[in-house]
C-alpha cells in the first residue's frame, strides 16, 4: 500500500456510503477477536476512524470490506501489544499430518470420538480464545468469517503459504487442547500392559 | 478376574501408509475447506470414503471444524455504533493523518 495512488474520493458521503455496508461485517469480526462486546464496539470506531483517516489511500473499486478488515485486525493487535498480551509465533504445520497424528494419539486413548464423549464446546471456545497471535486472527478469519486462504491472506497481507501453516497450526493447537481437556476429564484410557508392537503406539511414530 | 474396560482398544493399522494415504492426510484441511481443485477434491474425497485407516481422520476433523464454526459470534447490534461512526466522521478534521 505504499505507493498506492491518492484518490480524490474523499467526501464524508464517498467513506460512509462505502465502509458503512460492512459495518456488521466488521462489528462480527472484532468481537470475534475481542471475544469481549465492549472491547469490539471500541474496536470497531478505532477501525472507522483508522479507516477515515486513511481514507485518501483507499482505491475505488478494490474491496473495502477486505481493507476495513485489515485496519481491524492491525488495530486489535496494537491493543493487544499496548496490554502486554501479544504473544508473536511464527511456528505452522505444513500440512495436516501433525493434526492426523495428534488424533491417532488420541484414537489410542479411546479419545477417537471424543465430541460423543463430552460436551467440548465450553473447550473449544476457551481454546479458540487462548490461541496466540498471529493464528487467532487467521482462525477467525477462516473458520469463523469463512474466508479463503487467499481471502485471509489480502487482509494479513502474508504469502497464503503462511495463512495455511498457521491456520494449521491453530487447528492442531485447538485439537491438543480438546484432547487434554478430555484426559483432564478421566476420559482417556490407557493402552493394556504390555501391548504387542503392532498396537498404535508404534503408529505414531515420525 | 477380568479387567472391566469401556470398549476394546481401537485398532489402528501399524504397517507404514501407502503414498495415497499419506498424500490424503497431507491435504485433509485444504480438503475440509474447499482449498483442492475439483480433480483433486474428488481423489481425496473418495479415499477418505472408502479408506478404513484415514476415514475416521477426516470424519473427526470436519466434526472440529464444525464446532469451531459453531462459536461464531452472533451478529452484535451496530445501531449505536453506526451513529458514532457517522458522527466520527462528520466531526473529524478531514486532513488529519496519522502515523
Amino acid at each position: 500500500m505504499a505507493d498506492s495512488e491518492t484518490t480524490d474520493i474523499t467526501q464524508p458521503d464517498d467513506f460512509e456510503s462505502t465502509t458503512l455496508p460492512h459495518l456488521d461485517a466488521v462489528a462480527r469480526f472484532a468481537l470475534s477477536l475481542t471475544r469481549d462486546r465492549s472491547d469490539a464496539d471500541d474496536l470497531v470506531q478505532d477501525t472507522y476512524l483508522r479507516a477515515f483517516r486513511g481514507w485518501r489511500t483507499f482505491r475505488p473499486g478494490s474491496d473495502a470490506r477486505r481493507w476495513l478488515f485489515a485496519i481491524c485486525r492491525n488495530a486489535f493487535l496494537r491493543t493487544r501489544r499496548r496490554r502486554g498480551v501479544f504473544i508473536e509465533s511464527d511456528e505452522g504445520d505444513v500440512d495436516a499430518m501433525p493434526a492426523v497424528q495428534s488424533h491417532l494419539q488420541a484414537m489410542r486413548e479411546g479419545l477417537g470420538d471424543l465430541f460423543d464423549l463430552i460436551d467440548v464446546q465450553p473447550a473449544i471456545e476457551r481454546a479458540v480464545g487462548q490461541l496466540p497471535e498471529p493464528h487467532h486472527s487467521i482462525l477467525v478469519l477462516v473458520d469463523l468469517e469463512g474466508h479463503s486462504y487467499e481471502e485471509a491472506a489480502a487482509v494479513l497481507d502474508i504469502p497464503v503459504g503462511t495463512v495455511r501453516s498457521r491456520l494449521f497450526r491453530a487447528r492442531r493447537m485447538i485439537q491438543e487442547s480438546l484432547i487434554a481437556f478430555a484426559e483432564d476429564a478421566g476420559l482417556a484410557r490407557r493402552a493394556p500392559a504390555g501391548a504387542s508392537p503392532n498396537e498404535p503406539a508404534d503408529t505414531v511414530a515420525s | 478376574m477380568t479387567p472391566v474396560m469401556r470398549s476394546a482398544p481401537p485398532t489402528i493399522d501399524a504397517t507404514p501408509l501407502d503414498p495415497t494415504c499419506a498424500l490424503a492426510q497431507r491435504r485433509l484441511w485444504e480438503y475440509l475447506d474447499g482449498e483442492l481443485t475439483s480433480a483433486e477434491s474428488l481423489e481425496v474425497g473418495n479415499h477418505f470414503d472408502h479408506c478404513p485407516r484415514c476415514g475416521p481422520h477426516a470424519v473427526f476433523a470436519r466434526r472440529l471444524l464444525d464446532r469451531i464454526a459453531a462459536i461464531r459470534p452472533q451478529q452484535p447490534a451496530v445501531t449505536g455504533l453506526k451513529e458514532r461512526i457517522a458522527r466520527l466522521v462528520t466531526g473529524s478534521p478531514q486532513e488529519e493523518k496519522h502515523g
